[in-house]
């Protein structure tokens, strides 16, 4: 899979072609996802907001090869995901892939530490020890690493979980709503080190969001509704993508 | 609240499924024990009821000494005159009167074995044509020389009609013309037992019965009253003869039978009640992860109104469906285990016979009360936590995780064990009455109070124990942090698995030192080259002929004889040997003396040393005692010995007054020492010629003899193993529940590592692992209370022969090793599962 070096390393991360999900059969089938086409750059913070059941999860589920179209192609990477069986998706999450969730993000019973090496031990690899604490570093996590998730607090536990998604140098880092659980200052101090991932380390970050904030931190904004982008915005601020936000639901 | 029970039930199947299992199984134990005992007294009383059809009276020798009624012909009851027979005939109202001889009679095979071997009875009868012997084929015995045997035996034997069958009897072995199979009434024979009939004078004279009989059956005329019958043939027989019903003769026959009926119903029971007791920690177990699990939905409960009661009322009732739905399938099932059982028994050479299945309304009624109460009593600490649940925590996110202390619990724990260690102690060396009722309840409560304590061992035992498997990857350091996550919970699940462990381990070093012990005894005790023996010595023992022949031989220096009977002592009953006084101590190790056994002759014994000092007898003393056949008589004390074990006799006498008090021209046993310069194997050549025609004759060393006793204790030693077996099975279940409630309630954290690059193997791996490295957590203190068992009752015993302590650690290390692979096999079931989630579902369970 990743293992032949990418004769022609785009720049491209991720694409998305015709991509369609749907949930049921007949007319009365759910179109989560209804034909979407994007391609998302290396190198690129990009977020993706829209109403509650526009399909930004799905979308990110299924770039993520954590769900499967219905019919469509995602490349990662230029990896055709749905050519890939629940083991080849196992390795390439583990290997391309890295992920922050909204919550429940760490194993409780594992230190801060072995939470962050974790997709790497489970290959088998050790971590690039300068890689890693440069990231911990950067993080402010140098002093946590041997507390347990439980010792910590919700700020510094996404913190954990941007370090985990960071620290195999993945192509792509999937954030779903990763500061919806955190107060402000926390959530605020997650979006500028991921801004700073992509800034420094040239890291490919997709973020789902609802909160125009949030948004603002990325570089490119998809507006997703009823399953199809209907709109993208570039530099987004938060004053523009609220006004946005008013004129799309209007 | 009833429909809140049943739905409870019904979104927890697989939970409920498992749970059930645990109280299955101890109810189908309990359930067999009762069925199997049952039938078997239902069979024998069958039997002899069959057996006396027909009969009203019997006429017998009154019982003497050291009397066993259903083995008349080894107690040595002197028969009745022939003549008695036209006596009782004569009496007013007596039909029918007909008496028979019985005796020893075992037939041997085409390929030269006895049947039967050191089984089942070998029966020997004359033919009287009124008996339970019904002819299946050809016809009765007529002459000397022919035999009628048993249709079970004609059938393994493979013998037809015509052909010549060996038959050994006290007169040596013969062979008889085979004239005709019989069955015992419907039976085809008795209950296992072979038998061989003879003609009249025939079996008088193998039997060495001449003009005898050993008890006269009598048929009432119609119309007269058996009891006062009975009282008129009694008047009219000699003092020392007794005329009973048939009745009391059945009802003398079943006494006996239920004696042993009782021993194996509570040996059964016993081994049901370890598995209960296991059963009810798995039980207690399930019911507080599941209402842990359930906080939530309680707490909803309780803030739409409902009352602590009533949610206590909801677990309760949980707990009522499960016991009764669990007693009714473990009584269904309870009828095969009792075939089951019976098939075991007989594996381990057992054998016992069964008629129908007997379903007594006492079996039923106990296993509903052991069900249902065992689940009860489970379930109540479980339920009053339901009950304690705040309306409040509807609201909070669930709790999971253990952090609440144990110092409570520990010093409670501690406490005990201590009274445990104190009761058994009390029992193993305190010398107080019902020693063994002390020993097993402190060994109960030690097993509740290392349970109890075991949550504060969960983490460094899993840190440890998990050491290995994290060095295999991140699935076993995952699965060792799991085993330590949650420590009562994994403590309670290896404590189920640390009850069977620990028995099987005691029952594993008892049996060890037993072993070892015996041997040691025999190389001190067994001091001949060969001894000879038939395989039932203390019924059948050895023409004299055979010690006649090997005295004149040049490769045995010593031919030195002992003959065996029992006699009363004061109101015990007690073995006598008849030796020979100049040779006895070369050729049995008698431990210490106290006098000189060459002296013995006439009217003088030595005597068991312990017999001798717990009688408070003196030396020179003249005790009273009674033989069989010579009544009372008084004895002088000469001298005292140490060790009876090799005579089978705790007084001895010379063989010329053995032979005035005792009807036995046989020799129990012969020893012998080579002459020097002759090899063993020329003595066994030699043997072997002298001993051809007796197949029933063995010849042995003491390596045969440590041989067979190790035989025996490892026989005794793998019954308790596969009964005991049964309750690792149900803590095993425990593991299966408890990681499959801690997979499902781990949903969210499994699907994370998933979707960080966790394989489906990988999944499985870690929760296999830590079944692993529960169930070595189990194991680990299950060996270790299991030695201290062993430990401490082998040393207690020291003066009953236990000389040796042996701990077989290979054998423990192994039961550590077997544990930790059926932990992987008891995780099958819930790895699946785990490893089956699906990651999508699972990172967005909320």
């Amino acid at each position: 899979m990743s293992s032949s070096p990418a004769p022609t390393r785009t720049t491209t991360a991720l694409r998305a072609i015709d991509a369609r999900k749907a949930y049921g059969v007949g007319p009365h089938a759910v179109h989560a996802l209804d034909g979407v086409t994007v391609d998302i750059d290396r190198g690129a913070f990009t977020a993706i907001m829209g109403p509650s059941g526009s399909g930004k999860s799905t979308l990110l589920h299924c770039l993520a090869g954590l769900d499967h179209l219905t019919s469509g192609t995602i490349e990662l990477d230029g990896t055709n995901l749905s050519t890939l069986d629940d083991k080849q998706l196992t390795l390439l999450r583990r290997e391309q892939v890295g992920f922050i969730f909204q919550q429940y993000n760490l194993v409780p019973t594992l230190t801060a530490r072995e939470n962050i090496t974790l997709p790497l031990d489970l290959a088998g690899r050790d971590p690039d020890r300068a890689w890693l604490e440069q990231v911990v570093g950067t993080l402010g996590l140098t002093d946590r690493l041997s507390h347990k998730p439980a010792e910590l607090s919700g700020g510094q536990q996404q913190r954990v979980a941007a370090a985990r998604a960071l620290v195999s140098r993945p192509a792509v880092v999937f954030a779903d709503e990763p500061t919806g659980a955190l107060d402000s200052n926390s959530g605020a101090e997650l979006l500028a080190f991921l801004r700073n991932a992509v800034r420094e380390f040239g890291q490919t970050i997709v973020m789902v969001s609802h909160d125009p904030v949030a948004a603002a931190h990325a570089d490119r904004l998809l507006f997703l509704a009823d399953g199809r982008i209907v709109d993208e915005m570039a530099e987004p601020t938060a004053e523009r993508v609220l006004d946005r936000m008013k004129r799309l639901e209007a | 609240m009833l429909r809140v029970t049943l739905k409870g039930l019904l979104a927890h199947k697989v939970r409920f499924v498992l749970t059930a299992l645990a109280v299955v199984i101890g109810v189908s134990f309990v359930a067999g024990s009762f069925i199997l005992t049952d039938s078997i007294d239902d069979a024998f009383a069958g039997l002899f009821e069959e057996t006396s059809a027909g009969t009203d009276l019997y006429v017998r020798p009154a019982a003497t000494v050291g009397d066993d009624v259903t083995q008349s012909w080894v107690s040595g009851r002197e028969p009745l005159p022939a003549e008695l027979a036209h006596t009782v005939a004569e009496v007013e109202g007596v039909a029918v009167a007909t008496g028979w001889v019985e005796g020893f009679a075992q037939i041997v095979g085409p390929d030269g074995e006895p049947v039967g071997g050191q089984g089942p009875p070998v029966l020997g009868f004359s033919w009287s044509g009124s008996g339970p012997l019904e002819l299946r084929l050809g016809r009765e015995p007529r002459v000397a020389g022919e035999v009628v045997i048993d249709a079970v035996t004609a059938e393994t034997t493979g013998y037809e009609l015509g052909d010549e069958v060996p038959v050994i009897t006290v007169s040596g072995a013969e062979w008889f013309l085979l004239v005709g199979v019989a069955g015992f009434g419907q039976s085809d024979n008795l209950l296992g037992a072979s038998i061989a009939a003879f003609e009249l004078e025939e079996a008088r004279r193998l039997f060495d019965k001449p003009d005898r009989f050993d008890q006269i059956a009598i048929r009432a005329q119609p119309g007269v009253a058996v009891e006062d019958l009975r009282e008129r043939v009694q008047d009219a027989v000699a003092e020392g003869i007794e005329v009973v019903t048939a009745q009391t003769s059945n009802e003398e026959g079943l006494q006996d039978i239920r004696g042993f009926l009782t021993i194996l119903n509570s040996a059964l029971l016993s081994f049901a009640f370890v598995a209960m007791f296991v059963g009810a920690f798995i039980i207690a177990n399930t019911f507080s992860i599941v209402v842990a699990q359930r906080t939530r939905e309680f707490a909803l409960l309780r803030a739409v109104g409902a009352s602590a009661k009533q949610v206590k009322r909801a677990v309760r009732g949980e707990a009522l469906i499960v016991g009764l739905l669990a007693s009714s399938i473990g009584l269904v099932l309870g009828v095969g285990f009792a075939r089951g059982l019976t098939s075991l028994l007989g594996a381990f050479g057992l054998g016992i016979p069964t008629g129908g299945t007997i379903l007594a309304p006492r079996t039923i009624v106990w296993s509903f009360v052991v069900g249902i109460g065992v689940t009860l009593v489970a379930s109540y600490l479980p339920a009053r936590r339901a009950a304690g649940v705040a309306p409040v925590e509807a609201m909070r996110g669930a709790a999971t995780g253990d952090e609440r202390g144990l110092g409570r619990r520990t010093s409670v724990g501690g406490a005990i064990l201590l009274a445990g260690l104190a009761a058994f102690g009390l029992g193993a060396f305190g010398g107080v009455a019902n020693a063994a009722l002390w020993v097993g309840l402190g060994a109960l409560v030690i097993m509740l109070g290392v349970a109890t304590l075991s949550p504060a061992l969960a983490r460094p035992i899993a840190h440890v124990v998990g050491g290995l498997p994290a060095r295999f990857g991140t699935a076993g350091k995952l699965a060792r942090g799991n085993a330590a996550r949650d420590r009562r919970r994994t403590a309670v699940t290896a404590s189920a698995l640390m009850i069977g462990l620990a028995l099987v381990t005691f029952a594993t070093i008892f049996a060890a030192s037993a072993t070892q012990s015996a041997a040691a005894s025999i190389d001190e005790q067994f001091t001949a080259d060969l001894s000879v023996a038939t395989n039932q010595p203390a019924i059948i023992g050895l023409p004299p002929t055979i010690g006649d022949d090997l005295e004149h031989r040049d490769q045995f220096a010593t031919v030195s004889r002992v003959r065996l009977s029992t006699l009363l002592v004061g109101q015990r009953t007690t073995g006598i040997a008849g030796v020979e006084p100049a040779e006895i101590t070369e050729v049995v190790g008698l431990g210490e003396l106290t006098g000189d056994p060459a002296m013995l002759g006439g009217p003088t014994v030595f005597v068991h040393r312990e017999l001798f000092e717990g009688e408070g007898w003196q030396i020179g003393q003249t005790i009273p005692v009674a033989f069989t056949r010579t009544g009372e008589q008084r004895l002088r004390i000469i001298g005292t010995y140490e060790n009876p074990e090799i005579l089978g006799a705790a007084v001895m006498t010379s063989l010329d007054t053995f032979a005035e008090h005792v009807v036995n021209p046989q020799d129990s046993f012969l020893f012998l020492r080579l002459a020097p310069g002759v090899e063993a194997e020329e003595a066994r050549a030699v043997l072997d010629d002298v001993l051809a025609a007796y197949p029933n004759v063995e010849v042995y060393d003491g390596a045969d003899l440590r041989q067979v006793i190790e035989d025996g204790v490892n026989q005794v030693l793998g019954l308790m193993t596969v009964l005991l077996a049964l309750a690792i099975l149900v803590a095993l279940l425990g593991i299966t529940n408890t990681l499959a409630l801690a997979v499902f309630e781990r949903t969210r954290e499994i699907g994370l590592l998933r979707a960080v690059g966790m394989t489906r193997r990988q999944v499985r791996a870690m929760v296999r692992w830590e079944s692993s490295i529960v169930a070595v957590f189990g194991a680990v203190m299950g060996v270790a209370v299991g030695t201290l068992f062993g430990w401490a009752l082998v040393r207690s015993l020291e003066d009953e022969g236990f000389s040796s302590l042996v701990i077989p650690g290979g054998r423990l290390v192994v039961y550590v090793v077997a544990a930790a692979l059926a932990g992987v096999v008891a995780a099958a079931f819930p790895a699946r599962r785990a490893a089956k989630l699906d990651v999508l579902e699972a990172v967005t369970v909320e």
